[in-house]
């Protein structure tokens, strides 16, 4: 027995003496996710990356290109990486995001295509909710797509994908794998999570609401957080509209598979009149139909932040009536808008539906062909990335969102420090719902407050057409 | 007692908490009806449950039917159907078969019934589109009879049936020759049969009760979820374990009060705590972290403190005396030919797999090959507690997130070297391994598993999220990012080739360390305690002692492997890796394979990480001369639902091989051969004697 456990042993020895000797890969090397490069892009754009309206360089202009991954003289391919199988909330992700990719590339091929080139979808990989990391190495070892798309819940395989110096567009809802990486394009650029934004006041002002409660899942830290930066921001200008927090509720159990039968009962003991949330949309209909069952539904308006999905609010009935919801775009309702014209028009004709993913594939898709195009007709990954860097400092996705600069916003800015890395506006648009549809509540779709400037202040109605 | 004395809000928050406690109580008495007519603690309810439910749905709201056919359609055909087929082609061999193996055979069907179910009806989840029950207008109408807190119609009707059942079932065992033969083929079929009952036709009509109870709680839970979706009956059907366990498996009114009253209890927590937390700040940590594992620790509560659950034995049959002792490795039987035969093809085999991985892997296939190896490192964890201890653990996934997170936090806070951090993590892992099994050592077979399961889950609503575990805030700007470690002139970080031949080098070591334990005195006394642990104590073996060791030992490697797949991926991505259901996964997969030697670990390792893109992906087919990506034949890549289908297919398969497939495969492919070296010995060996 001795031996074997002096082997045993002996082997512990050997492996904890090597552990002691050794130090951390990355502790002395540069930043590896900066791969930006100093390739001089060609002159274009008038600073807002808008140049559809203003072409400065010829889209036609083709050049042969040699060693480009996914770049052929007929086409430019790229990689689509996106959760269909187990979603574990049921909504349209890959399919809806994979949809508005494509039309918006129907529409830039009926144009010509970019560089004499038709633009494609070469590869759609599903990540089945953890495979995207073996996805994302799937995609680098290919190497047969020019820049890659994503849609996910749990996007392991972000980290990869920029150190292989693939420019990336993805929908932004994850920070920290957005996070000090420079080739990544989340939609509304890295977002910050503990800044006390002024929307839910605003809110609350509109809704004439005065009591408000915030909620998040226990389990999730985002969620968390989220709810805490909530009720800040109500304490933050309480002075200014009346508004007070009664309680924050971090400790939610996911899917309130319990229900939430006390803390409502609490709600309506404590006067509660507005609920800042930080949960997904079967949550919200959870509480809204133990709103309605305790007699509280009217007294209680609630802001969504997930629910903006018309199919879902469709179901709902009336159920969330008088409710908010913030979608990250022009919400479609603004049909006069050139760029939803555009969208419903190509969406339709490629067959499919109306969704929040499709507009961010949308969106997407947009800022990768403006990015290539003002690259110029001899592109490569680190000179797309460097063209967007660079010269997209006011990128409003031709007015479908509020100006966005990635000269520095691929870090997360914090509540102390807003400008150095956030956007310079800081801007919501703003929906209600009613009778299973959504209403606007301004004729602008946007409502912004500057970041320099953080008194208590009304929005300015802005739109960036 | 008045309502005045007792209090409106306490009424009202058992009010509150009576339609959650009625799902409970529907999940619970669905366990406990499983088990007493069939010994099975059957995982696989949520997933029946789930199948019918969605029938409903589709049959209601896609097709457009009326409530009765709807609901004889899904609950009175498709449940029993369900329900006999598994009697038939899995569970009426295993009627004498272990709990545990039982067990394990549930869990897998718990996945691959849905996926199968989905695959064949074409049903996919939409987000919204909320189930209806089985009462018209069962979620708008509501009745009030107290004043205080009104139920909806299906609340109604889950009420009813579940007080109906829990008295008609009651009756049913108590008052009926059938309920009476159904408990007697439970215990001893053979004893049965020998009274002139056909245990077969009495174990299959039990089957069908038993599924048609699933059915029909799962249509009647269904409105609860907005979304249909199966993971949430898993997960309900995890939370209602708390009720089975109250009903000890075997008491349906039990299981029914133990339902109501942790519904009871969580709605009274919820009412009160936060109130008294208010005005008693110390309170508010076990508000924020009791909130949402209540489920978990009353059902850890009740395992550890609850005598009678120590006392509680496995349905087993008399007549089968102890467990005879695990059949000879394969290994241990073979001619010393065979042995070198053997050892050759896999030294060429893996110097093949070595090669073609070190030299023409592509960074993918480097990376599948490095999550094989990690994995098996992990799995050797499985090998010690259940092959060698015999003993079923569901958390050795919250052991490995531990050296996960130990690596992180270590290196984030102090920025020690990551392998030091990924010992320290071991360490801290067999530390909390050893606590674990304190509480839980008198606890035996699925019982064992439940509270282990518990604890996973705990971990996993509580524990992860404190910020010197999970990183909290920080983690909200970088994830909890982990390096790659430099040892000298070699960086792991910058090349994955090197890693992977760290990972091959580190699951060496720990593969010779766990055949050294095997061969050792723990090893022997783990299996002399496995074989009879009367018989192991009488020769001054202590169960405890051996069994804590086993649980520290088995949590120290897989709190290493654990921190080695963090270093792999370069972040811990506690819910792809470490949840509790991708260590039921874990699990299922190495027993089904072999639990008891290094080679099955590995080949579960490979399995678990190569199989789907080997196989479901058809990159088999693109190695061949013929084939490449673009020709791949139209059914590649395989749809994701088919590798849960296989996979519970692969835990079917244990019922049949309880030594795990791959030894019985290893067994019978070599039998002919050993027989033929061993012959021959005997006849050079007599040869010579004859001449004589």
């Amino acid at each position: 027995m001795h031996r074997k456990l002096s082997t045993v042993l002996a082997l512990l020895l050997a492996f904890s003496l090597l552990a002691a000797a050794c130090g951390n890969s990355g502790d002395t090397a540069t930043d590896a996710t900066t791969t930006t490069t100093t390739t001089t892009a060609a002159p274009v754009g008038d600073g807002d990356g808008n140049v559809v309206d203003e072409p400065v360089v010829d889209r036609n202009t083709f050049v042969a290109l040699e060693g480009v991954p996914g770049v052929s003289d007929e086409s430019i391919a790229v990689a689509v990486l996106g959760l269909r199988e187990n979603n574990p909330l049921g909504t349209c992700i890959l399919d809806c995001y994979l949809t508005g990719i494509e039309a918006y590339f129907d529409y830039e091929n009926s144009l010509g295509g970019v560089f004499g080139r038709q633009l494609e979808v070469g590869t759609a990989l599903d990540d089945e909710l953890f495979l995207h990391q073996d996805r994302a190495l799937q995609i680098i070892a290919d190497e047969d797509t020019l820049v890659t798309f994503g849609a996910t819940l749990n996007p392991g395989g972000y980290g990869d994908l920029n150190d292989a110096g693939i420019p990336t567009f993805n929908w932004g809802i994850q920070a920290p794998q957005n996070n000090e990486r420079f080739n990544m394009f989340p939609h509304q650029g890295v977002f910050c999570v503990d800044c006390k934004g002024r929307a839910l006041p605003y809110m609350m002002s509109l809704a004439e609401a005065t009591t408000a409660v915030t909620l998040g899942y226990g389990v999730s830290p985002e969620s968390q957080t989220c709810a805490n930066t909530l009720a800040a921001a109500v304490d933050e200008y309480s002075g200014d509209l009346g508004i007070e927090v009664a309680k924050v509720y971090d400790d939610l159990e996911f899917g309130l598979n319990n229900g939430i039968a006390p803390q409502v009962t609490e709600w309506g003991d404590l006067g509660v009149d507005f609920v800042g949330t930080c949960l997904d949309l079967n949550g919200m209909k959870t509480i809204a139909e133990e709103l309605q069952r305790q007699g509280l539904r009217d007294q209680i308006t609630m802001w969504h932040p997930n629910t903006y999905d018309a199919g879902f609010v469709a179901e709902a009935g009336s159920l969330f009536d008088g409710d908010f919801v913030a979608p990250q775009f022009v919400p479609f309702e603004f049909t006069d808008h050139p760029q939803i014209q555009l969208y419903n028009e190509w969406v339709g004709a490629h067959g499919g539906q109306t969704a929040e993913q499709t507009m961010v594939g949308w969106m997407n898709a947009m800022l990768f062909v403006e990015g290539l195009i003002a690259t110029g007709p001899e592109f490569d990954r680190p000179s797309i990335v460097d063209a967007i860097n660079t010269e997209f400092t006011a990128y409003t996705y031709n007015g479908l969102n509020f100006p966005l600069d990635w000269s520095r916003q691929h870090v997360a800015p914090t509540d102390d420090d807003r400008l150095t890395h956030g956007a310079t506006l800081e801007c919501v648009a703003l929906m209600r719902m009613l009778d299973g549809a959504f209403e606007k509540i301004n004729d602008d779709p946007w409502q912004c407050w500057p970041q320099d400037d953080l008194s208590w202040q009304d929005p300015t109605p802005s739109t960036f057409e | 007692m008045t309502l005045a004395l007792i209090g409106e809000d306490f009424v009202r928050a058992l009010l509150q908490g009576t339609p959650p406690g009625t799902v409970y109580a529907l999940i619970g008495l669905g366990f406990v009806l499983t088990y007493k007519t069939s010994g099975v603690f059957n995982l696989a309810f949520g997933a029946q449950a789930y199948i019918s439910a969605a029938m409903f749905f589709k049959a209601r709201q896609e097709w457009g039917w009326g409530i009765v056919p709807a609901v004889v359609l899904s609950v009175f055909v498709i449940a029993p159907a369900i329900g006999l087929t598994l009697e038939r082609l899995i569970f009426r061999n295993l009627r004498t078969a272990s709990a545990v193996s039982k067990l394990v055979i549930a869990i897998g069907l718990s996945v691959a019934l849905p996926a199968l179910f989905e695959l064949i009806a074409d049903y996919k989840p939409v987000a919204g589109r909320t189930p209806t029950g089985i009462v018209p207008d069962g979620s708008s109408v509501f009745y009030d009879p107290t004043g205080v807190y009104p139920f909806s119609r299906d609340e109604l009707a889950q009420i009813i049936v579940a007080g109906v059942g829990v008295i008609l079932l009651g009756a049913m065992f108590r008052f009926t020759s059938m309920g009476l033969a159904m408990r007697g083929v439970v215990e001893s079929p053979r004893m049965t049969e020998l009274a002139g009952i056909p245990a077969d036709r009495v174990s299959a009509l039990a089957w069908a009760i038993s599924s048609i109870f699933a059915g029909m709680a799962g249509v009647l839970i269904a409105p609860r979820l907005n979304t249909l979706i199966s993971n949430d009956f898993f997960t309900l059907m995890v939370l209602a374990m708390a009720a089975a366990a109250v009903g000890r498996l075997v008491s349906l009114p039990g299981a029914f009060f133990g339902g109501m009253g942790l519904g009871w209890f969580i709605a009274v927590f919820n009412t009160y705590l936060p109130r008294w937390a208010d005005d008693h700040t110390w309170l508010e940590p076990f508000k924020d972290n009791l909130t949402p594992s209540l489920p978990f620790v009353v059902l850890f509560g009740i395992l550890v403190f609850w005598p009678a659950i120590r006392r509680a034995v496995d349905a087993a049959d008399p007549l089968s005396g102890v467990d005879p002792p695990p059949p000879a490795l394969a290994a241990t039987t073979r001619h010393p030919l065979l042995t070198l035969q053997t050892r050759i093809f896999g030294v060429c085999f893996l110097g093949l797999v070595g090669w073609l991985g070190f030299t023409q892997a592509d960074v993918r296939w480097i990376a599948l090959l490095s999550t094989a190896t990690v994995l098996s490192i992990i799995y050797l964890s499985i090998t010690v507690i259940t092959g060698f201890a015999g003993q079923i653990s569901l958390c050795q996934g919250a052991f490995a997130a531990i050296g996960a997170f130990t690596v992180f936090q270590l290196v984030d806070r102090y920025d020690m070297s990551a392998l030091t951090a990924a010992l320290i993590g071991a360490a801290i892992a067999a530390v909390v391994g050893a606590i674990v099994a304190l509480p839980v050592l008198k606890l035996g077979g699925v019982w064992l598993a439940i509270a282990t399961l518990a604890f996973a889950f705990f971990f996993d609503a509580v524990i992860v999220k404190f910020s010197w575990v999970g990183g909290g805030e920080s983690a909200l700007f970088s994830g909890t990012q982990v390096p790659r470690p430099v040892i000298g002139p070699f960086d792991f970080g910058e090349s994955d080739r090197a890693f992977l031949a760290l990972a091959v080098i580190v699951l060496v070591i720990v593969s010779v360390a766990v055949i050294q334990l095997r061969e050792g005195t723990i090893g022997q006394s783990l299996r002399a305690l496995r074989s009879s642990e009367v018989a192991a104590e009488s020769i001054g073996i202590s169960p405890a002692r051996a069994r804590i060791v086993a649980f520290a030992v088995s949590a120290f490697i897989a709190g290493l492997g654990g921190a080695f797949l963090a270093m792999l991926e370069g972040d811990v991505n506690y819910p792809k890796n470490f949840s509790p259901v991708a260590a039921m996964f874990w699990l299922v997969l190495v027993v089904s394979l072999s639990a008891r030697t290094v080679e099955g670990a590995i080949q579960a390792g490979a399995a678990f990480a190569l199989f789907s893109p080997v196989i479901l992906e058809g990159s088999f087919l693109e190695w061949l001369p013929y084939f490449n990506e673009d020709n791949l034949p139209g059914i590649f890549p395989i749809s994701a639902k088919w590798r849960f289908v296989l996979f519970g297919l692969t835990a079917i398969q244990f019922a049949r091989h309880p030594e795990g497939m791959l030894e019985f495969g290893k067994r019978r492919a070599t039998q002919k051969r050993n027989d033929r070296y061993y012959a021959r010995d005997a006849e050079r060996a007599a040869a010579p004697e004859a001449a004589t």
